[in-house]
């Protein structure tokens, strides 16, 4: 009978967990991302999940992209785009900043971006810590 | 102005299509996305705004698929809670505005040739591009 008891609970601890993504258990993720064995300086990174599952992201800066548990992907593969931003040397006036901004380009090749080869695994536990060593060639 | 510039859609910056020029096929290509205009009390918050030429008016992508939790970027106030994420500022060439909706699974678009359908938050998001873009030369057709 005890044993029987223990069964339905653990039962019931799962159901919250199912149907609709809802369930999904985020994870932080870290990383590097280099371009030419430099730091890349600017620019975004997006994990698209192969199958089901929702989409994240965020920036990169200085190399270095952090997203916490909240904003993270859930364990499962990924199909990664990342961009980078580089000045073109021209400059526009930003109507929001009220002053001339760099304008800038993405540089980075399609197969890291809108033709993605990059991908990952995260795990549901351990560390999910990422590096991509892109080539700007 | 959806995807990228190689690419672009039937209302892309400086530009508007002929029927002829959408040779994706007018029941293939995105006339309209729904956005959810963000509250902006406090701050600026360029989401779901009436646009013109000026250069803050990056509007819509298909960058991210529909409702993604991956933040809009852009000028915008960082609003997780009502389906509203975003990284305020950066670069230009980073700005990107997902479609989002109030519907739950997805969202409701035009098609070019004026049909209403509804797109879920789980479409292939090289599907979705593929149909954001009038002259990609992609065979992408909407999910049945």
């Amino acid at each position: 009978m005890y044993v029987r008891f223990v069964v339905l609970t653990a039962v019931l601890a799962l159901i919250p967990l199912s149907g609709c993504g809802k369930g999904e258990q985020f994870q932080a993720v870290a990383g590097t991302v280099t371009v030419d064995g430099k730091p890349l300086k600017s620019g975004g990174i997006t994990f698209f999940p192969v199958g089901e599952g929702s989409t994240s992201g965020g920036q990169i800066i200085d190399g270095a992209f952090e997203l916490s548990a909240e904003r993270g992907p859930s364990p499962g593969k990924y199909r990664v785009e990342i961009t980078g931003s580089r000045p073109t040397g021209k400059t526009e006036f930003d109507i929001d900043l009220k002053k001339e901004v760099d304008i800038e380009e993405q540089f980075l090749p399609p197969r890291y971006n809108l033709k993605s080869e990059l991908t990952c695994e995260v795990v549901a536990s351990g560390e999910n810590k990422f590096d991509f060593p892109l080539k700007s060639k | 102005m959806v995807a990228n510039q190689l690419s672009k859609g039937p209302f892309y910056y400086l530009y508007g299509a002929k029927f002829g020029d959408i040779s994706d096929g007018t029941s293939n290509t995105f006339a309209m996305m729904e956005m959810l205009q963000a509250p902006s009390l406090t701050v600026i918050d360029r989401r779901g705004r009436p646009w013109n030429e000026d250069n803050s008016c990056y509007q819509l992508s298909t960058n991210l698929p529909p409702n993604s939790r991956a933040p809009d970027r852009g000028t915008c106030l960082d609003q997780p809670a009502i389906g509203l994420p975003c990284i305020d500022g950066g670069s230009n060439s980073q700005r990107q505005l997902a479609a989002r909706s109030r519907h739950t699974g997805g969202i409701n678009v035009v098609m070019c040739d004026a049909s209403v359908q509804f797109i879920s938050d789980s479409i292939d998001i090289l599907v979705y591009r593929a149909l954001s873009t009038q002259a990609g030369g992609e065979v992408a057709q909407l999910p049945n």
